[in-house]
């Protein structure tokens, strides 16, 4: 049967490069931790309030101390599953059943994906704004919000979907004040720079020096700037140290934690041929939860239309 | 020195462009229960000139309500049941902060006279849609000021 897959686990699909759809931030801002058990506690840093240095000190007696320990919470790796299914016909158009399989996983993989994705956009955007976006004042709401974040570590970021960083591009150029400045930065000094200026990283890179942040995270409009997000962004500290565990002792805003059923990958694909219903079928399974550790490293700005 | 003067020229009229302008954005509530409003806030720098309100042309579509607040002030509000168009304009007060009389003597459909005026807003405007009536309503109002 040339045109049906076989039943099993499929570890050797479960490996697969699926390309990270375009716009896909989640993980550089809510990093992946892998763990052993779908749920537990962990525990994490947090920020301890800066406190005036000693200033004087008798001889003979203790500095005063200020205790600094971490806090605990718990997370619970829930089944994320999406099913691919593709028709014997199908198949002989894609090429054979080896290729089929390909689509098919992928497939299921990048549905999984999205909806990790969605997750963490709620996490980072579903927060209070804080401020309504001002493009007049927009250089202010920034330093507003870096000052609000900057005892947590990592990488100052921008996170915003890429319509909405769009529309903020769009509302400093009509500025009057700020447009011009803003234009001169993406444009450069010479139209042969100004045509170097005209793509999408130019822009971003442009917002990141305008506005004093490390990068530019652009995600998924069809994401994060779905439902509730629409019209948000964000100034956030993103964990810059490659480090599952980091939340252990550096303030991060958040983790993503995801099963491992195998201790090896967290990705779960199984195919399986119906010979009743004339289909072939791909699922993939991921166990995870994205757990916000530090919400006062992200500072949300709405309002932008 | 002609260079110099199109140089200068494009420049005026550079400024121009970014001085003079209009905006607008577009709220749609949709599928709003009764009773259930909507709330969206920006901030608007300019003059609020129009407001468009549109239905998304269902039967049962009864009357809902728009509400635009900058601040403590009512810029606009109204129970909405065609596409209307509107040209909000609000009372103008003296040096003492009274409140200019319309010509007539109130604020009446038919009061003529020079002491209105299109709001002057720099702040943050909520828009609340709100759906009065017993069926679900999809609705959109866009708002046009100018900059």
């Amino acid at each position: 049967m040339d045109n049906y897959t076989t039943d099993s686990d499929r570890p050797d699909l479960a490996a697969l490069e699926v390309n990270s759809p375009e716009g896909f931030i989640g993980s550089m801002i809510m990093p992946i931790v892998p763990v052993a058990d779908k749920s537990g506690t962990l525990y994490y840093a947090t920020i301890t309030a800066d406190a005036a240095a000693q200033t004087s000190r008798s001889a003979g007696t203790a500095p005063t101390a200020t205790q600094i320990s971490d806090s605990s919470t718990t997370y619970t790796c829930l089944e994320r599953n999406k099913r691919g299914a593709i028709t014997p016909d199908e198949v002989k158009q894609m090429g054979g059943i080896a290729k089929a399989e390909v689509v098919g996983a992928k497939y299921a993989k990048r549905q999984v994906m999205r909806a990790l994705e969605t997750s963490i956009a709620a996490e980072v955007l579903g927060l209070t704004a804080e401020a309504t976006f001002d493009a007049a004042k927009l250089q202010e709401q920034a330093q507003n919000a870096l000052d609000d974040i900057r005892l947590y570590e990592g990488a100052t970021a921008l996170v915003g979907s890429t319509k909405v960083l769009k529309m903020i591009v769009e509302d400093i150029l009509g500025n009057s004040v700020h447009g011009p400045v803003f234009s001169r930065l993406i444009t450069g000094g010479s139209p042969q720079i100004a045509a170097e200026g005209l793509n999408f990283n130019a822009w971003m890179n442009a917002l990141a020096m305008y506005l004093g942040v490390d990068k530019v995270l652009a995600g998924d409009t069809n994401i994060w700037n779905a439902g509730t997000n629409a019209g948000k962004f964000a100034f956030a500290k993103v964990d810059a140290s490659n480090d599952p565990l980091s939340h252990k002792w550096t303030p991060v805003f958040g983790k993503s934690f995801q099963f491992l059923p195998d201790g090896q990958q967290p990705w779960h694909i199984v195919s399986h041929a119906d010979l009743t219903d004339v289909n072939n079928y791909f699922t993939a399974t991921m166990w995870y939860d994205t757990v916000a550790l530090n919400t006062g490293a992200v500072y949300v700005i709405d309002g932008v239309v | 020195m002609k260079k110099v003067i199109a140089v200068l020229g494009m420049f005026a009229i550079a400024a121009g462009i970014c001085v003079a302008g209009w905006d607008d954005v577009t709220f749609t509530a949709t599928d709003l229960a009764p009773a259930v409003a909507q709330t969206n806030s920006f901030v608007m720098r300019g003059r609020l000139e129009r407001v468009e309100f549109t239905t998304d042309g269902d039967a049962a579509t009864v009357s809902n309500t728009v509400t635009i607040t900058s601040g403590a002030a009512t810029l606009f509000t109204r129970s909405c049941t065609n596409d209307t168009t509107y040209f909000p304009r609000i009372t103008l007060h003296n040096t003492s902060g009274n409140a200019l009389q319309f010509l007539g003597g109130s604020n009446a459909d038919s009061a003529t006279n020079n002491w209105i005026d299109a709001a002057a807003v720099a702040g943050t405007v909520s828009v609340v849609q709100l759906a009065s009536g017993p069926a679900t309503n999809t609705y959109t109002v866009k708002l046009v000021w100018e900059k």
